[in-house]
């Protein structure tokens, strides 16, 4: 027993005494005043076999990771409003330099104090003016992704003098579009975009960056014609039963029970009605360019039949016209809504995902293989869904070593995207990885295509330098591609 | 079709137009859609006609009687302005109209009502997102009148307020790390004593109102609820900041617990139908500072109120709003065996050829705050209205130099209850103000005058008004 007492109190001591301690401070970019209460991640690198540590960081900005094994780490912090950060970035949005934590690694001095610069995300303010250039009050503005596929991601409402700001934005690219409604004497505006324009491809995009605010986006509201949708959801038996209108500027409810319903101000163009209730779901999409009646059947759901993903779970978001839901994990006996919906699988590295099929309602196209979009493979639902994925165990891979002036660089950042074949100069699919700590990186599972590589930690991954000095490779079905990486510097 | 005709044309003799334009005061840009009133000074023979600017902010009045008239302009956002005002905010000039001729064009002048914006910042002062801000009426009774919530830097700004003087208080929470924040006034205030009121004036935006919220302990409220047998009912917790309902249940009783209460005045409310159909409910207040457990809230029976009204006939309906921590409600006309569920009540009696003596529930006098007359109720209301036909008058000619002022505002505030009435003088510079109960009141008459200033009651004059008589007194014009 004594033996066994002093061998585990030898194990404590060795595990004390070969931990290191991690410390900083996390700052904001703007003022440099200390952010309280961020959560801070030591993050271990590729080959690290210790696991992520999560903290939150004390009332003056502060963080202290006690107990850390050596080897090589990333510290990430993340906080609501800013660019998640990590330690070393040459500029904010770039990927950060990994630390070597060794058992002499204290961090007790301001040499070993790691400080962490944390930058806002972007924003845009502008103002919702009507035909005198006054401000509208309280009008609903929408900001969509201005690439393909454009989706709504994010909405506001104008204050007292029409003005509005929506933050926390991702840097990009966007398109900001007013709501439709009617105003005081009953004049009525159709949606519109940013400045001038009804039409998508007549919108301006609107181009924002880390930190920024995007100001004086003005759009001019356009008077026009809203529509009135009736309707009847059958059986008409009264029961009750959520019925939403969705438009791509939102959605609202029409009605609480099966049977006639009744929408006003709907604006010109594609329109869902989404029916929900304990017993039965139905949902119809439409082109509004009159007033127009909608019959929607109320139908009883079945869950979905899902062949071929025994070992890994599908995963659902319902995508309507006012944006994606929620990722969840499609289990057993749960019932999807009908409509538009998107499903992906992450396969085990030793599998790609082909493709997600239904070969339930709505009858399927057989003509058509349905796109993989960032590897979510986009369905239409129906009533009794038989979902089939396919998996193919022969993915490719690529690894390789990234190194500087013939020297390995330890977490190296690569970068990985799988290119659109109609337009190489997008992604579809990308994937951040890390070198090891001798500069060695590897993906697998990856499905045949073309990709880009590149690895840096000074260079935008979308800078045409970056785009210049990249690696393109074409991959199919089975290959093991090794290539090497110089580290890309400005 | 020639009487017709003749018909036609001798009413388009006696009438004239009034036309102008409503233009934003701060850009001059046009206010399409505006709502414009042309109103009748008393003595006028002609209703109130309402219409819209069109597009570019122009309105036309077609028909007008001869008269003397004011136009009034509303507008969401806007202070209500009427035509040759001396300030926003202040009461217009009336103007004649005469047979067959245009009265002028009138350019009115909107100004937006006041705004206050700032910043709710942590103890780094870094702006905290998302975070509920609340403005409450400076003066008493200290009232909570709107609410926001910060953007993503820890901004705020509410709009839309009317001019006076105002609190600002964040609201309790969380933070990332579970760190309590009690609610907290500008700029670093626990207590409603040490809050420091900001005073919004129309066409202002109020800037930079910071709140620094104080960390503290929130506190956990639980019990249970218990409904009518085979009936439902909800419990809604009301604080001076807000609302929540924290549970529901049906036939049988249901724990609840709320956390994240803020220390102070906490009102447990609940509604429900009970065994009968009927609306049930009931009101607890307590003074949460500490976490409190075992308690019992029930949906109770509720009697219809029964309204009795004496010395006179009302002259409309009885207005009634619920007043609870986080403000007055919606108030809505008194309806037939009305069931009051318990709490703070309020009653407005409609003008008429009558004053009202007192106003009283089951006995208890009834509190009056302007207008407004307030009880408590419980699981019955017995409200009794008491009138008198004899209620007093103030009248008399508003001059300035001599002469008489066509049109004259009229401000008569009663030193008793505060409550405030406006009115106008007619073409020959008479006014009068009835239905006043006997007492003392401060009348003044001034084209730039401002209610809310004190230095306003410094130029009236205090006159008396006594039951069933008319006070004769004579105002002169107040020039600024």
């Amino acid at each position: 027993m004594r033996g066994l007492l002093c061998f585990l109190l030898l194990c404590c001591w060795a595990c004390v005494a070969a931990a290191a301690t991690v410390q900083g401070v996390i700052f904001d970019e703007e003022t440099r005043n200390p952010l309280a209460r961020t959560r801070v991640t030591l993050v271990p690198l590729p080959g690290n076999p210790a696991a992520a540590v999560s903290l939150l960081a004390n009332e003056r900005g502060a963080y202290v990771f006690n107990g850390v094994q050596p080897g090589w780490y990333l510290i990430r912090s993340a906080r609501t409003g800013y660019a998640v950060a990590e330690y070393g970035q040459y500029r904010p949005g770039l990927p950060g330099t990994p630390i070597e934590v060794t058992e002499q690694t204290t961090g007790d001095g301001s040499a070993d104090s790691r400080l962490i610069v944390m930058r806002r995300q972007a924003a845009i303010t502008g103002t919702v003016v009507d035909d005198n250039s006054v401000g509208i009050a309280g009008w609903p503005l929408n900001v969509y992704t201005a690439r393909q596929p454009i989706r709504r991601i994010a909405q506001g409402t104008t204050d007292d003098r029409g003005n509005f700001r929506v933050g926390e934005l991702d840097p990009g690219t966007y398109i900001v579009r007013s709501s439709g409604g009617g105003l005081e004497d009953a004049t009525t505006l159709v949606p519109a975009y940013y400045k001038y324009a009804t039409a998508v491809t007549a919108a301006e995009p609107v181009r924002v960056r880390l930190g920024e605010t995007q100001g004086f986006v003005v759009i001019h509201t356009v008077e026009g014609k809203l529509f009135e949708l009736t309707g009847e959801v059958t059986p008409a038996d009264k029961r009750p039963a959520n019925i939403t209108l969705i438009t791509d500027t939102g959605r609202r409810l029409v009605g609480s029970a099966t049977g006639p319903f009744l929408a006003k101000d709907v604006p010109p163009g594609p329109v869902e009605i989404l029916v929900e209730s304990q017993s039965c779901a139905g949902y119809q999409k439409l082109l509004v360019d009159r007033n127009m009646f909608a019959r929607v059947n109320c139908l009883a759901l079945t869950p979905p039949a899902v062949e071929g993903t025994e070992s890994n779970p599908l995963i659902a978001r319902r995508l309507d016209l006012d944006g994606p839901g929620p990722e969840d994990a499609l289990v057993s006996g749960r019932s999807l809504s009908p409509g538009h919906w998107e499903f992906t699988v992450r396969p085990a590295p030793s599998e790609y995902l082909v493709a997600v099929q239904n070969e339930g309602e709505p009858a399927p196209d057989k003509a058509a293989t349905p796109a993989a979009l960032d590897g979510w493979f986009a369905l239409d639902v129906g009533s009794a869904p038989h979902l089939r994925v396919t998996l193919s165990a022969m993915p490719a891979s690529i690894s390789g070593a990234v190194s500087s002036a013939s020297k390995p660089v330890p977490g190296a950042p690569v970068f990985l995207q799988l290119l659109n074949p109609q337009a190489p100069e997008l992604g579809l699919q990308t994937w951040n990885g890390r070198a090891d700590a001798q500069g060695n990186f590897a993906f697998a599972g990856l499905a045949p295509g073309s990709y880009r590589l590149m690895s840096s930690f000074d260079v935008d991954y979308d800078d045409p330098l970056a785009r210049d000095k990249s690696v393109v490779l074409t991959l199919h079905e089975g290959d093991a591609v090794t290539q090497l990486l110089d580290m890309i510097r400005q | 079709m020639r009487l017709l005709a003749l018909l036609l044309f001798s009413v388009c003799a006696q009438a004239a137009i009034v036309e102008g334009v409503v233009l934003d005061e701060e850009t001059g840009l046009p206010l399409a859609r505006t709502q414009v009133n042309l109103v009748p000074l008393p003595g006028t023979q002609a209703d109130t006609t309402p219409v819209r600017t069109g597009p570019r902010g122009s309105f036309v009045i077609l028909s007008v009687r001869p008269g003397w008239y004011l136009v009034r302009a509303t507008r969401r956002g806007y202070a209500p302005t009427e035509s040759g005002q001396l300030k926003p905010g202040r009461p217009g000039h009336a103007f004649e109209v005469a047979d067959d001729r245009a009265s002028g064009f009138l350019e009115v002048r909107m100004s937006h009502l006041p705004a206050i914006t700032g910043t709710v910042l942590d103890e780094n002062d870094i702006g905290i997102p998302k975070w509920t801000v609340h403005v409450y009426t400076a003066g008493k009774p200290v009232r909570h009148v709107a609410q926001t919530v910060t953007d993503d830097r820890g901004n705020y700004r509410i709009g839309e307020l009317d001019p006076g003087s105002y609190l600002l208080r964040s609201g309790p929470g969380p933070l990332e790390d579970q760190t309590q924040l009690l609610a907290t006034y500008s700029r670093a205030a626990l207590e409603l004593a040490e809050s420091i009121p900001v005073s919004a004036h129309i066409g202002e935006t109020l800037l930079n109102v910071i709140i620094r919220p104080i960390k503290g302990k929130l506190f956990t409220l639980s019990g249970n609820l218990i409904p009518a047998p085979g009936r439902s009912a909800t419990l809604t917790l009301v604080t001076d900041t807000g609302r929540r309902e924290v549970a529901s249940a049906y036939d049988v009783a249901m724990p609840f617990t709320a956390a994240g209460v803020q220390p102070g005045a906490v009102e447990l409310i609940v509604k429900g139908i009970d065994f009968q159909g009927n609306e049930c409910g009931s009101y607890t207040r307590l003074a949460v500072d500490k976490d409190m457990t075992g308690l019992r809230v029930a949906c109770s029976p509720v009697a219809p109120l029964t309204l009795s009204v004496t010395g006179g006939y009302l002259k409309g309906p009885l207005l009634l709003r619920r007043v609870d921590l986080d403000g007055a409600g919606e108030s809505h006309p008194l309806l037939f065996n009305e069931m009051l569920i318990p709490g703070y009540w309020e009653v407005n009696v409609p003008p008429g050829d009558y004053y009202v003596q007192s106003v009283r529930n089951a006995g208890a006098q009834a509190t009056r705050a302007g207008a407004w007359y307030g009880f408590d109720t419980g699981s019955y209301t017995r409200l009794t209205i008491q009138l008198s036909s004899k209620p007093g008058t103030i009248a008399g000619v508003v001059s300035t130099r001599g002469n008489p002022v066509a049109g004259a505002p009229i401000f008569l505030f009663q030193t008793s209850s505060g409550q405030t009435w406006t009115g106008r003088a007619d073409p020959r510079g008479n006014y009068s103000m009835g239905g006043l109960a006997p007492g003392t009141y401060n009348i003044v008459s001034g084209f730039d005058m401002d209610t809310g200033d004190p230095s306003t009651a410094r130029k009236s004059d205090t006159v008396s008004a006594s039951e069933g008589n008319t006070t004769t007194h004579a105002l002169e014009l107040v020039l600024q």
